[in-house]
């Protein structure tokens, strides 16, 4: 790795994962499988998979989801971004660990969703074709080269039913909330301190410290609250981000449970998850957050995620 | 930005124009959006005009679904959604061999026989790469920048 981890991060790694972090920080070391979503808008997992073995090696290791195919083959460098099938929208480089929070979000054909920190749009173009184009999603976010991103991917992967906003999340909800605009299934895939993403980017390494994680913990639960508010009763949310740091993940779930009408729900994921702590640095956590599911790259050689699904009461 | 859904009967005459050109027949609920002189959107969000109006009102909407035809010198159909609906084609298409497939994907324009001034649909090997105009014996290319690649084959 070029940025080594700061001791402190290596503590609290440590501390999370005790006699297995060495094995972490080994995963963190190796390069990330090269895996793509087909894109099911456009082309069927079976053809898609038929064009690509004609010049590359494709898994597809999880029966339920065909959409997920791993490239075994020797790529070169920015071969998967500018073959002629990702051009056309057939598929979208995403990590593993990412699909799984619209994997969680379960959203359906002709509901209303609400992506509220979308850019670049991995998981928007996800949601809309699990929704069949059908329904409504507002996808969200406030960097505008990131929203350029965003509709770029939406126009290749013709995602047909999606409105862009750029507002700040809180005050896109309240706007929202006010005029009764309720969703059914809304994603808080929040601004993060990044540690699931060391293996693709180890510059996170140098930027990472104590402060920042503080400061986005407090932006994240502003976020999550003002999500609740445009959620219909019965509806659903899932928070996720990349990253470990308990500040960022069951503290800002616990606000959530303990201010608004929220459980945890179970669900179930192609990917091996731990379940959510229960404490952390002596602060306790409800014992529901073992419904939360924490993905380790280590046990799937992936990248890092947290994710919680909610639903309002 | 500007927002306005086309009446029935704008819809129905760009319908008829898909059909009768290139054989296209969309069978999905959608509405087409002039968000500027000549630009058309597709969008099969569900919300009515109403509602839609509130929101833009309301919330700084920066884009809605996604380009479908330009009628500037057109109707000429978007890449993009050339990729989407493309595959129906049964009239008013070309198949590129590989070599001119190469060129194409690569943004040059190509020689052409055809003398008749049309857009025509681009086909190679059962992908749909856009369209493009013949031209004074020329076959003009539309691929966007971002869409452009000369990884066609391994
Ligand atoms: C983890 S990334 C989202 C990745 C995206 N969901 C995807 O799958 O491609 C977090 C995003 O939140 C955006 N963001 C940061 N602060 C925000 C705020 N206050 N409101 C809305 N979005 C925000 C960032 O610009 C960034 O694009």
């Amino acid at each position: 790795m070029k940025y080594e981890p700061k001791e402190e991060l290596k503590e609290r790694i440590k501390n999370l994962l005790w006699e297995e972090a060495e094995a972490f920080w080994d995963f963190c070391k190796r390069p990330l499988p090269n895996v793509i979503r087909c894109n099911t808008l456009k082309i069927s997992c079976k053809d898609l998979k038929k064009k690509l073995e004609e010049k590359w090696n494709v898994l597809q290791p999880y029966e339920l989801h065909p959409e997920i195919m791993i490239i075994e083959s020797e790529l070169k460098s920015g071969e998967l971004g500018k073959a002629l099938e990702h051009q056309l929208g057939y598929y979208y480089v995403q990590e593993l660990a990412s699909m799984q929070a619209p994997i969680a979000l379960q959203p359906k054909p002709h509901e209303k969703v609400l992506d509220l920190c979308a850019a670049p749009g991995s998981k928007t173009t996800q949601i809309a074709a699990l929704m069949k184009n059908k329904g409504l999603i507002i996808a969200n976010d406030i960097k505008i080269e990131r929203i350029r991103a965003l509709n770029s991917n939406l126009e290749r992967c013709g995602c047909t039913n999606v409105i862009i906003t750029k507002m700040r999340g809180n005050i896109l909800c309240k706007k929202l909330a006010k005029k009764e605009f309720f969703f059914d299934k809304i994603l808080v895939d929040a601004p993060c301190s990044g540690e699931g993403t060391i293996r693709f980017d180890c510059s996170v390494l140098r930027m990472w410290n104590l402060d920042m994680i503080k400061r986005l913990s407090g932006l994240q639960k502003k976020l999550l609250a003002s999500a609740v508010s445009c959620l219909k009763s019965g509806g659903f949310l899932v928070y996720s981000t990349c990253t470990f740091s308990p500040e960022e993940n069951e503290e800002v779930v616990q606000f959530a449970l303990d201010n608004f009408p929220l459980e945890l729900v179970d669900f179930e994921l192609p990917l091996k998850a731990r379940p959510g702590l229960v404490e952390w640095q002596g602060k306790k956590f409800s014992p529901e957050m073992r419904k939360c599911k924490r993905i380790w790259p280590q046990d799937n050689n992936t990248e890092g995620f947290f994710i919680a699904k909610l639903i309002k009461k | 930005m500007k927002i306005e859904f086309l009446s029935k009967k704008q819809k129905k005459e760009i319908k008829k124009m898909l059909l009768e050109n290139y054989g296209i027949r969309i069978d999905m609920v959608y509405n087409l959006i002039k968000t500027g002189k000549n630009k058309i959107r597709f969008f099969t969000g569900e919300i009515s005009e109403k509602e839609l109006r509130m929101l833009n009102s309301l919330i700084k909407i920066e884009s809605i679904g996604i380009p479908f035809l330009n009628l500037e010198k057109g109707p000429r159909l978007a890449f993009d959604a050339a990729t989407l609906f493309g595959k129906m084609a049964t009239k008013n298409f070309l198949e590129l061999n590989k070599e001119q497939a190469l060129r194409w994907m690569r943004g040059e324009s190509i020689e052409s026989e055809e003398e008749k001034e049309r857009f025509l649909i681009i086909k190679y090997k059962g992908y749909t790469l856009g369209t493009g105009k013949i031209y004074k014996k020329k076959l003009l290319n539309f691929v966007p920048k971002e869409r452009r690649t000369d990884l066609i084959d391994s």
